[in-house]
């Protein structure tokens, strides 16, 4: 790992989902996320980041993909610097199965990936998931996107309600955090 | 910021379809949805999406999706300031929510914008080193030619040939056409006056430019197309095909300024030089330079009408179209 990423190794984020799962995770893995990024530097965050948009599920997942990222980008750097490019490019070539292998998940999920990537302003992922979905359509029938891009979503909503009302809960807990609140919505409106 | 996620139940429980099932430019929203399409590269892709349903085709006019791929692939066509479509009966077309003018012309710009979804193909061959050529008449029968973009779906390489075609005399001018269309157009009808390199051609469905070593004067205005080697095959039958999107020929053409009038079948011609039309015509040649993407719209709405049928049948997914003819096909560039 290299210097700066040793210096942050040591402070760690905790990351609550919509579904109150909690996550503590390297302040360099999380501002893989711009969002996540803002709120630290605008100092909103607390000792936990609430997502309420971001259920357990998705967020487990998008902390993997972005925890692998930063793994990589600090292993290829360390090559780069001992002249080890051939190294470098194993990691990268690594990198891209990992990210072929990330995306082969049902569409509710990707979907929600696409949300979670473009809530949390995660371009990489973004880029990824986007262009997944992109190229589920190349080349098929319109019957055939048709069947490939809908997603049943009456579990999805099922969870939404429930994730909805325990923010609803949560929100109501912390009444005297309200300023802050509003500190942070106008932060994300800013993106 | 509009959270794709944040829709409230109610707007999505609206959308949901009977079986509970919801297509993903619902769920994600219109950023996210746009985001994704205009990860698409072929414009046939657009068109079959905008195939699914009413509301997928409203999303992808609307956002003139077509078109902005159009401008990605052919920056060129920025210069388009308008789209007309001729013998069209405009009629509002009925899935649009608003029948309004503005409706209409994003209707016809993505109908206009989509005859690009279209390529001409060979006939099937089995053996790949089958070449393929093209014969173009030229708008002018001199021309100053230094570069020739072709757009293919996967050829090995490309040649360039220009010459005359070998018409009795008392047949020119104005019967040439005529003559050509009678011919069956094989090379011994034409004399080649200049060869071109060989230019190997990348493995891409994109436009490629190829530069010719240095600016060549076409006397005759005819440029074949040489298409050297295939490369894809088709599922159905196993046959190696070659297929082109578009080509396109830049440099300048010397009439009416110079003109050309061949003496013998063989090439030799009398070059004239009409200096009155460069003082009367000066104005108007500088005006069709400045207006050359009115011409390029031209050369370009005549190739849409040749090329009708294909663009069924690619829409249909029916593949290449088999061309009954021989191993040139005859088209014009004017």
């Amino acid at each position: 790992m290299s210097s700066s990423a040793a210096e942050n190794a040591s402070k760690k984020i905790t990351l609550r989902s919509s579904d109150g799962e909690v996550f503590e995770v390297e302040e360099a893995v999380a501002i893989e996320s711009q969002t996540i990024k803002h709120m630290i530097e605008d100092d909103c965050a607390d000792n936990v980041i609430p997502l309420p948009n971001v259920t357990g599920k998705i967020l487990s997942k998008v902390i993997e993909y972005c925890k692998r990222h930063v793994d990589a980008a600090a292993s290829a750097s360390a090559a780069k610097a001992d002249d080890k490019l051939a190294s470098a490019s194993v990691t990268d070539d690594d990198l891209k199965a990992f990210d072929a292998d990330f995306v082969k998940v049902d569409q509710a999920t990707l979907f929600d990936l696409i949300l979670a990537a473009n809530y949390l302003n995660i371009k990489g992922l973004l880029d990824l998931t986007c262009q997944t979905v992109a190229d589920m359509i190349k080349g098929k029938t319109p019957e055939e996107i048709e069947r490939h891009s809908t997603s049943r979503m009456t579990s999805l909503l099922k969870r939404k309600r429930k994730s909805e009302e325990r923010t609803n809960g949560l929100l109501s807990r912390t009444a005297t955090k309200i300023m802050k609140f509003s500190v942070l919505s106008s932060s994300i409106g800013g993106i | 910021m509009v959270l794709g996620c944040d829709l409230g139940d109610r707007d999505r429980n609206s959308r949901v379809k009977m079986d509970g099932s919801m297509d993903f430019i619902q769920w994600v929203g219109e950023d996210m949805s746009l985001k994704i399409l205009m990860c698409l590269e072929d414009p046939s892709d657009l068109v079959r999406t905008g195939a699914v349903s009413s509301s997928w085709r409203q999303f992808v006019i609307t956002h003139g999706l077509c078109k902005k791929l159009c401008l990605r692939m052919f920056p060129e066509a920025s210069s388009f300031t308008r789209v007309i479509e001729c013998d069209h009966i405009g009629k509002s077309v009925a899935t649009g929510t608003d029948d309004s003018a503005e409706w209409t012309s994003l209707v016809t710009e993505h109908r206009v914008v989509n005859n690009r979804a279209t390529y001409w193909s060979s006939k099937g061959e089995r053996d790949p080193a089958a070449p393929e050529t093209l014969i173009y008449k030229l708008s002018s029968q001199l021309c100053l030619i230094t570069e020739v973009h072709v757009h293919p779906f996967q050829a090995k390489a490309v040649r360039f040939q220009m010459g005359h075609p070998k018409v009795p005399l008392q047949k020119y001018r104005d019967e040439v056409d005529k003559f050509l269309d009678e011919q069956d157009l094989s090379d011994d009808k034409f004399v080649w006056t200049y060869r071109s390199p060989e230019y190997p051609m990348a493995q891409e469905n994109r436009l490629q430019k190829f530069k010719l070593p240095e600016p060549v004067l076409c006397i005759g205005g005819i440029l074949k197309v040489e298409l050297l080697g295939r490369v894809q095959t088709q599922e159905m039958d196993g046959l190696y095909y070659i297929c082109i999107n578009h080509v396109a020929v830049i440099g300048r053409p010397l009439s009416p300024l110079f003109d050309v009038k061949m003496i013998d079948e063989q090439g030799k011609c009398t070059l004239t030089y009409n200096p009155k039309t460069f003082s009367l015509k000066r104005v108007e040649l500088i005006k069709e330079e400045e207006s050359s993407s009115q011409s390029h719209f031209r050369r370009f709405s005549e190739s849409i009408r040749t090329w009708e049928q294909v663009i069924i049948s690619t829409l249909r997914g029916a593949g290449p179209l088999m061309i009954d003819d021989n191993d040139s096909d005859h088209e014009y560039l004017d």
